[in-house]
C-alpha cells in the first residue's frame, strides 16, 4: 500500500507520471524545478527514476537493431520510375475532396430521409395498430356491443402475434403462482386479471385523472403523479410490485366495485383496466412512491416519452403524499400485511360490521390493523392496463357491470 | 480607503520572499539533489534547423523535377532507419525489406505533397508509420509464414562468448517485452527510445498530442518495468553493492 493518501498521493502520482518526461528533458522549467524538489524528498520517486534510467539503457544496449541488406538502396532505386513525379496538383486534390465530401453529404441526407420515411410510415401501434382494435373489440364485447366481425377478429388472433404473448407459457404460469402466494388474493380474481400484458399506471388517490384511451394507457404526460410502467407481463409487474410493497411493510389487494364506490374511484369500463390498492405505512409512503416513480422512469411506456417523466425537482419538493386515514374495512384488505420482524399482528377484536354487497368477496377474518404502530397509512391506487386482454375478461366486464 | 478591502498585497509579497529564501536555503543545504535529474535539454539551434529545412526543401524540389540522384540521397539518409522501423513493426527481416521498398516508393510518389511544415525526417517517418500500420492490419499474426523461424539474429564472433550469450538473452527478453506491449505503446517506445525522436516529433508522426505521447511513454515504461523486472532488479542490486 502506498504511504500517501488523498491529495498527497495524487500529487505523488502526478510527479511519478512526469518522471519519464523529466528524464528525457521534455518538461518545462517550472515543472522541472518542482520535480527536483519532490525527488529530493521522495524515496519512491528516486527509485522509480533509477528504474526508468535502467530500462532506457537496457533498451539502448539490448535491443538488437538489424542492419539492412547492403544492396537494399540500389534495389529501391531500381524500383523508382524514370519519369518525374511532377508538381503536386493541389487543385485536383481539393476538387477530389470536394467531390467526395459532397457525395458523403448526399448519402447522409438520403439515409436520413429513408429513415424518416420508414419511421413515420409505420402504422402507429397506439392509434391504429392491432392493440387498439383488440382493446376496442374487447371493450365492445364487454359492453355487449360486439359485432360478429369483431368477435371473429379476436378469436382468430394467434397467440404468438400478441404483443407480449411470450410470457404466457409455463414461466408465466409460474410467475402467476408466485404472485398468488405473495399477495394472497383470491385466485379467481388473479386468474381473471393476471393475464396478458400491460402497463402499470400508478396514482395517489388524491390525483385521479380520466382513464387512458390508448392500449398502453397513460394519463396526461405533464402530470408527474401519474406514472406509467411498461412491463412485459402483468404477472412479472405484480411480482415486482409485491416485492416493493413488502419491502415497505405494506399490503396490496385488488380493488373491486364496492371499493370504487367507497372511495369514489372513477373506474372506467375499459375491460383492460384493473385496479390495485396498495397500502403502505405513512412513514414510508414517500419513499415507496419514489420507488414506484423510479420504476416508472426506468421503463417508460411507448405513449409516454421518458422526457415527460424526467425528475421535476420543484414538483417533487412541493409534493406531499396524500395521507388517508384508513379505517379498518374488510373491503379494503382481505389479507394481512407482511409483518416486519419482531412485530406481532393484533388479532381482530370483533368481526367487521360492514354490510357487504352480495357480489363482493367474503371478508376474511383477519386484522386490518396497520403493520406499523402509527396507524396512519397511505393508499395508492395502482391501475393496471391490459392492452390485449384474454377473452375470459369479458366475464370480468360482466362482473364490473353487474 | 475602503475598509472592506483586504490588505493582501504586503502579506503576499512577504510570503513570496519567505518561500524564495526557503528554496534557496534548501538548495544550498542539499546540493547533491541537483545531480538526481539530468540537466534540461538545451534549446535547439534554430538557425541550423532552418538551414536544414531549406536544404530539405531544395532536395525535394530537385526530386520533383526528376533528379533521381537526389532521391538516392534520401534513400541513403533514411533507408537504415526505415528498415529498422519496419523490422520492429512487422517483426520479420523479409517483410521489413519489402515494406521498406513500398515505403520509399510511396515517399517518392507523395513527395510533391510535402509542404515543408515539418521536418523532412518527421514527414518520412509519418509515411513509414502509416505503411507499417497498414501492413499490420493486412498481415495478422496468424498468417506468418513458416520460414519466419529461419531468420535468426546471430552474434558475430567475439572474445567473450558468455557476454555475447547474455546479451543475446537480454535482446530476446527485450524483444518479448516489446512484443507484449500494446501497439500504441510500442509505437511510442520504438520512435522515442530506439529512433531518438523527440516527443514533439513523435506527436507529429503519430498525429497525437504531445501530452498523449508523454502519458503513453510513461505507461509503457511502467509495463516494461514489470516485464523486465529481473534485469531492472539485478541492475539495482549491482548499483547498491
Amino acid at each position: 500500500m502506498r504511504p500517501y493518501h488523498n491529495l498527497q498521493s495524487r500529487v505523488h502520482l502526478w510527479y511519478k507520471d512526469q518522471l519519464k518526461a523529466c528524464l528525457d528533458g521534455e518538461v518545462s522549467p517550472p515543472i522541472y524545478a518542482l520535480l527536483r524538489h519532490h525527488i529530493a524528498r521522495c524515496e519512491e520517486c528516486r527509485e522509480e527514476l533509477g528504474a526508468l534510467r535502467r530500462i532506457s539503457s537496457l533498451l539502448q544496449v539490448g535491443a538488437q537493431e538489424p542492419t539492412p541488406w547492403p544492396g537494399l538502396a540500389s534495389k529501391i532505386l531500381s524500383f523508382i520510375p524514370e519519369q518525374p513525379v511532377g508538381p503536386f496538383n493541389t487543385a485536383n486534390r481539393r476538387s477530389l475532396w470536394h467531390r467526395s465530401g459532397v457525395a458523403v453529404v448526399v448519402a447522409v441526407i438520403c439515409a436520413v430521409c429513408l429513415w424518416v420515411i420508414v419511421k413515420f410510415n409505420r402504422p402507429d401501434r397506439n392509434l391504429t395498430g392491432s392493440g387498439l382494435q383488440h382493446s376496442n373489440s374487447h371493450q365492445a364485447m364487454s359492453l355487449g356491443r360486439t359485432t360478429p366481425q369483431q368477435v371473429a377478429a379476436v378469436s382468430k388472433t394467434p397467440l404468438s402475434k400478441e404483443p407480449f404473448g411470450a410470457k404466457r407459457g409455463v414461466r408465466g404460469q409460474q410467475e402467476l403462482a408466485m404472485g398468488r402466494t405473495a399477495v394472497a388474493t383470491p385466485s379467481s380474481q388473479l386468474d381473471q386479471r393476471q393475464q396478458g400484458a400491460g402497463s402499470l399506471l400508478t396514482a395517489p388517490q388524491s390525483r385521479r385523472s380520466s382513464p387512458s384511451s390508448t392500449p398502453f394507457g397513460s394519463g396526461t404526460p405533464d402530470d408527474p403523479l401519474r406514472l406509467s410502467i411498461a412491463v412485459d407481463s402483468i404477472s412479472t409487474s405484480c411480482a415486482h410490485l409485491m416485492e416493493v410493497v413488502q419491502r415497505y411493510g405494506g399490503a396490496l389487494t385488488m380493488a373491486s366495485k364496492p371499493i370504487d364506490s367507497a372511495y369514489n374511484l372513477p373506474l372506467d369500463s375499459d375491460p383492460a383496466a384493473c385496479y390495485l390498492l396498495v397500502r403502505v405505512p405513512a412513514s414510508h409512503a414517500k419513499a415507496f412512491y419514489m420507488e414506484l416513480r423510479r420504476m416508472a422512469v426506468g421503463k417508460p411506456s411507448p405513449s409516454q416519452p421518458e422526457t415527460a417523466l424526467s425528475e421535476d425537482v420543484a414538483t417533487l419538493r412541493a409534493y406531499r403524499p396524500p395521507i388517508v386515514f384508513v379505517k379498518p374495512s374488510p373491503l379494503l384488505f382481505d389479507a394481512p400485511a407482511s409483518t416486519p420482524k419482531g412485530r406481532t399482528v393484533k388479532k381482530p377484536s370483533a368481526k367487521p360490521s360492514v354490510q357487504l354487497p352480495p357480489h363482493s368477496r367474503q371478508p376474511v377474518d383477519m386484522p386490518l390493523a396497520n403493520p406499523v404502530e402509527s396507524g396512519r397509512t397511505v393508499v395508492y391506487i395502482v391501475r393496471l392496463h391490459v392492452p390485449n386482454p384474454p377473452s375470459n375478461l369479458t366475464e370480468r366486464g360482466a362482473f364490473l357491470n353487474r | 480607503m475602503n475598509p472592506l478591502q483586504p490588505k493582501y498585497n504586503k502579506k503576499s509579497r512577504a510570503t513570496a520572499r519567505e518561500a524564495e529564501a526557503k528554496r534557496a536555503s534548501f538548495m544550498s543545504a542539499y546540493p547533491e539533489h541537483g545531480q538526481l535529474l539530468p540537466t534540461q535539454r538545451p534549446p535547439k539551434n534554430e538557425a541550423s534547423a532552418r538551414s536544414l529545412k531549406l536544404a530539405d526543401q531544395e532536395l525535394v524540389a530537385k526530386i520533383v523535377a526528376g533528379d533521381k540522384q537526389a532521391f538516392a540521397q534520401i534513400i541513403d539518409r533514411f533507408s537504415s532507419r526505415i528498415y529498422r522501423l519496419a523490422y520492429r513493426m512487422c517483426g520479420s527481416a523479409m517483410d521489413a525489406e519489402d515494406l521498406t521498398q513500398e515505403i520509399f516508393l510511396a515517399i517518392y510518389r507523395s513527395l510533391p505533397s510535402f509542404r515543408g511544415d515539418s521536418a523532412l525526417s518527421t514527414w518520412v517517418y509519418r509515411v513509414a508509420m502509416n505503411h507499417c500500420v497498414d501492413f499490420q492490419r493486412r498481415h495478422r499474426p496468424e498468417t506468418l509464414s513458416l520460414d519466419e523461424q529461419l531468420v535468426v539474429v546471430t552474434n558475430r564472433w567475439c572474445d567473450n562468448p558468455q557476454e555475447a550469450l547474455s546479451k543475446e538473452e537480454l535482446g530476446r527478453q527485450i524483444e518479448e517485452a516489446l512484443a507484449r506491449l500494446a501497439p500504441h505503446h510500442r509505437e511510442v517506445v520504438i520512435l522515442h527510445e530506439l529512433h531518438g525522436l523527440t516527443y514533439a516529433e513523435v506527436a507529429k508522426v503519430l498525429q497525437i498530442p504531445v501530452g498523449t505521447v508523454k502519458s503513453r511513454l510513461s505507461n509503457a515504461f511502467r509495463q516494461l518495468r514489470e516485464l523486465l523486472r529481473d534485469y531492472v532488479e539485478d541492475d539495482k542490486n549491482e548499483g547498491a553493492e
